[in-house]
């Protein structure tokens, strides 16, 4: 299945993948309108850890058996056909099951807005958003 | 092969996904007592404040069953178990065999031996049907303020839906705190003072010494002699296993029925999963009941794969819950209050954190406000790793597996790239 790392090399705490991830999953498809028309901040599907001068951002892995899916107390959660961990937002109950048995913080809660997501590829383009817009080429797809 | 499921909720569910991992030609027959397909007993909340029917909080999409190749009976109970012939006699008069057999019974309310209690058309809130019947008292019968016996999972997750719905729910706990069972006096204090902040009445720390009936509505009297008038009484103290079924295989004094890593009961052919069973628990290796959803859904695939011929243990056997009531996020995990012995290190700077410490190895952990990245503290937890260098930051909502010793993030790494250990039941 396919998957996005990082590498911690190279990262350097940006967070355009971020803002990227965001634009992606808009309506617009444009950063500005995005965050400012449709108020969609802190809605990214990616978290960014960092240790002293060391960045590195974390999403899903789409594992082939996630321990996510079998633990969702809604079936919001799923594996698509080609192995993509999918996630229906209009079954989802927020509780944050996923969150607590997922070893790579595969997904971001906004608690604010009290919603979860989590990354799906970009499916609909060739690259995911975040892989395409990284300045220096940290992030790539693997597919094992 | 004939495989037969008594109960069709997340057990069930579990294992026809654990058999068809194996067995693609089996039958497999589920014997469901309510009348719908399987659904998300957490999101009968839903249903309570019309947001949704029960098709609307199904688990899996509508062709699922024909999908799977499964006969779903519904409807339908089971009554006796003939262990000779391996038959179940049911409550529409028919009898069904089975070549392997998965016990996923489940579990009922329990209602606390309160004077006057039983006489009174109270309700519970474990089923889509409880749900409905709720709603109709709230909307259609006038009842406006309501007495929440019990103030955990269910009560509070009750309690955040009839205030969404404009209703009164008041929270009576008899232990000093809320989720007595989940979570510390530490986290509960925060908690309680943060749901009333948002207007819950919660009275803790008094049992509920009668329920009188008055005019159109009741009475209910505290132990410490305060009185409370509610217009419906909600019973949500917690849950008992339903294993009446098998009463014949359950062991004497026992509870629930016990069975071993691989969901078997000891019974030739026959399995069981969720709230029924005591499982051998993680950490310590004692047999304890882990009555939480995932652990439902991850029994019954390990029983539906051992079933088929595979060999497997259930690949989590420790409690996780996680909640997001009133806009508040908790998750908890594994033996989420600390126990004699036990080092809590605590994060307290916005969020609060709990993670609890047996030899410098997690042995739970509660987080309040900010849950991100709890499955690192699960997944070390589940692993038993040495944690005791990290000190203090274990606790920080920022910690991450940057913080991690180079093996542990092979390691990491590894199990991501194995997504998770497919199969093997390692961990």
């Amino acid at each position: 299945m396919k998957r996005v790392v990082c590498n911690e090399n190279y990262c350097i705490g940006c967070k355009l993948c971020s803002v990227y991830c965001i634009t992606s999953h808009s309506r617009y498809k444009d950063p500005v309108r995005a965050f400012k028309r449709q108020g969609l901040s802190g809605e990214e599907r990616n978290r960014l850890r960092e240790l002293g001068h060391v960045s590195v951002t974390q999403r899903c892995q789409h594992c082939s058996d996630p321990l996510c899916v079998q633990a969702c107390l809604t079936g919001a959660l799923y594996k698509d056909k080609d192995g993509a961990v999918l996630h229906d937002e209009d079954k989802c109950a927020v509780c944050g099951t996923c969150m607590v048995v997922c070893p790579v913080g595969g997904l971001t809660r906004n608690g604010g807005k009290g919603l979860i997501r989590k990354c799906d590829l970009c499916r609909d383009t060739d690259e995911p958003a975040c892989v395409a817009n990284c300045p220096n080429g940290a992030l790539k797809v693997v597919e094992e | 092969m004939k495989y037969l499921i008594i109960g069709n909720s997340a057990g069930a569910l579990g294992a026809v996904e654990g058999i068809r991992r194996l067995d693609k030609a089996g039958t497999i027959t589920v014997l469901g007592e309510e009348p719908y397909r399987a659904y998300s007993r957490p999101m009968i909340t839903r249903l309570l404040k019309g947001e949704a029917d029960v098709d609307g909080i199904a688990m899996r999409s509508p062709d699922y069953y024909r999908s799977m190749g499964v006969e779903l009976v519904t409807g339908v109970a089971a009554e006796s178990l003939d262990l000779d012939a391996n038959r179940v006699s049911a409550t529409d008069g028919k009898s069904y065999d089975w070549d392997r057999l998965l016990l996923a019974c489940g579990s009922k309310p329990l209602v606390p031996p309160v004077p006057g209690l039983a006489d009174l058309p109270y309700v519970t809130f474990l089923t889509a049907d409880d749900a409905l019947a709720i709603r109709e008292r709230v909307v259609n019968g006038g009842c406006r303020r309501i007495g929440v016996i019990g103030g955990g999972l269910i009560g509070l997750s009750l309690a955040e839906a009839l205030m969404d719905m404009g209703a009164e729910p008041l929270i009576f706990e008899q232990m000093p705190r809320i989720l007595p069972s989940i979570i510390s006096d530490g986290v509960a204090g925060r908690l309680a003072g943060m749901l009333v902040d948002r207007g819950l009445a919660i009275y803790a720390g008094s049992g509920v010494a009668a329920v009188e009936k008055t005019g159109a509505g009741y009475v209910i009297r505290l132990n410490d002699g305060s009185m409370h008038e509610v217009d419906l009484v909600a019973v949500a103290a917690g849950v008992r296993p339903r294993t009446e079924l098998v009463s014949a295989i359950l062991p004497e004094g026992a509870r629930y029925l016990p069975v071993d890593a691989g969901m078997a009961t000891g019974q030739e052919g026959i399995y069981a999963c969720g709230d029924m069973v005591s499982l051998p628990e993680q950490l310590s290796g004692t047999s304890k009941p882990i009555p939480t959803w995932p652990n439902a859904y991850m029994g019954g695939r390990t029983a539906g794969y051992n079933m088929a011929g595979g060999k497997a243990d259930i690949r989590v056997a420790l409690p996780f819950n996680a909640f997001h009531y009133f806009n508040i996020a908790l998750a908890t995990a594994g033996c989420s209050v600390a126990v004699n012995g036990d080092e809590t290190v605590v994060w307290d700077n916005g969020a609060y954190r709990e993670v609890m410490l047996r030899d410098g190895r997690i042995s739970g952990f509660a987080a309040l406000g900010d849950i991100d990245n709890g499955g690192l503290l699960s997944w070390l937890m589940r692993r038993g790793a040495d944690v005791s260098a990290c000190g203090a930051e274990i606790a920080a909502p920022d910690f991450s597996h940057l913080s991690l010793s180079p093996e542990l993030r092979r390691e990491l790494e590894e199990t991501v790239k194995e997504g998770q250990n497919e199969g093997s039941g390692s961990y």
